[in-house]
């Protein structure tokens, strides 16, 4: 029988989805603060892919609490120097336009997986409630 | 969570541009200024922004690869002032040379421009990031 229980596949996916969105968000934030710092050098964060099949959140049982293992929020972030797209003669490498784009598309996911979450509990909802 | 994150890195950038907005205000308000209370005539201050990592705590990786920014310090400008010669003024030295601050308006003014179009970025930033902890928070509406 197929569960529709809340950690199913969906919401894991949507939940590292969420995860890495709001990761990027802080980091295009981090850039936009230091627009004006001298030398310093814009950052992007990367997430490593997922072994094919693997779900994120699907963790191993713990037998201890001092056990650690794959976060649920899926992979762990690497916060790396972003390409050098400009550089000023102070040798900040931040490029506003970028941020901004980013940003804005960051944004998008975030609000797109924020919807689908919603829609996967309605969906739960109708099979607890039925239609009104 | 992120999203609070980029509120703090967020604010501490609209912290530095507001910092630097008052540097500009206070030079070009002494613009003229001949006497202060260290002598001499006003000098320009700029604001020396470093970048710090969000969080000194090693568990906390993300927290520590992402930068905030800060004002280290406002640094008072060792230029030269300008003399005028104005014989008549009380400042005056004995060759009837008036000292007065080496503040260009110009320089201010575009100073002025950066800081308020950076100050804009940052806010866009807020604004956005509280629209999407909006969208986390409307899932179970």
């Amino acid at each position: 029988m197929k569960t529709i229980l809340p950690n199913d596949g969906t919401l894991a996916v949507l939940r590292t989805t969420l995860h890495q969105a709001s990761v990027r968000a802080a980091v295009a934030a981090s850039n936009m603060a230091n627009v004006d710092t001298p030398g310093y050098r814009a950052t992007e964060a990367r997430f490593p892919e997922l072994a094919p099949g693997a779900l994120p959140g699907v963790r191993l049982d713990r037998t201890d609490s001092e056990h650690f293992g794959p976060s649920e929020d899926g992979p762990e972030a690497l916060i790396t120097e972003g390409p050098i797209t400009r550089m000023r003669t102070d040798g900040n490498t931040v490029d506003v336009d970028l941020e901004m784009t980013r940003f804005a598309s960051v944004q998008g996911r975030y609000k797109a997986a924020s919807q689908m979450v919603r829609k996967r509990f309605a969906l739960m909802r109708y099979a607890v409630e039925g239609m009104k | 969570m992120s999203l609070q994150r980029a509120f703090a890195i967020a604010a501490s950038g609209l912290t530095a541009q507001r910092t630097r907005m008052e540097s500009v205000a206070s030079n070009l308000a002494n613009a003229r200024t001949t006497r202060t209370p260290e002598g001499g005539p006003y000098r320009r201050q700029a604001p020396i922004f470093v970048s710090q990592p969000l969080t000194n705590n090693f568990d906390d990786m993300l927290g520590s690869s992402l930068r905030a920014v800060r004002v280290d310090s406002v640094a008072t400008e060792t230029m030269p002032p300008i003399l005028r010669y104005e014989p008549g003024h009380p400042d005056a030295d004995e060759s009837g040379f008036v000292a007065y601050p080496n503040v260009d308006p110009v320089r201010e003014m575009i100073d002025m421009l950066s800081a308020t179009r950076s100050y804009e970025a940052n806010v866009t930033v807020v604004r956005g990031v509280r629209e999407m902890s909006g969208a986390a928070l409307e899932i179970l509406t």
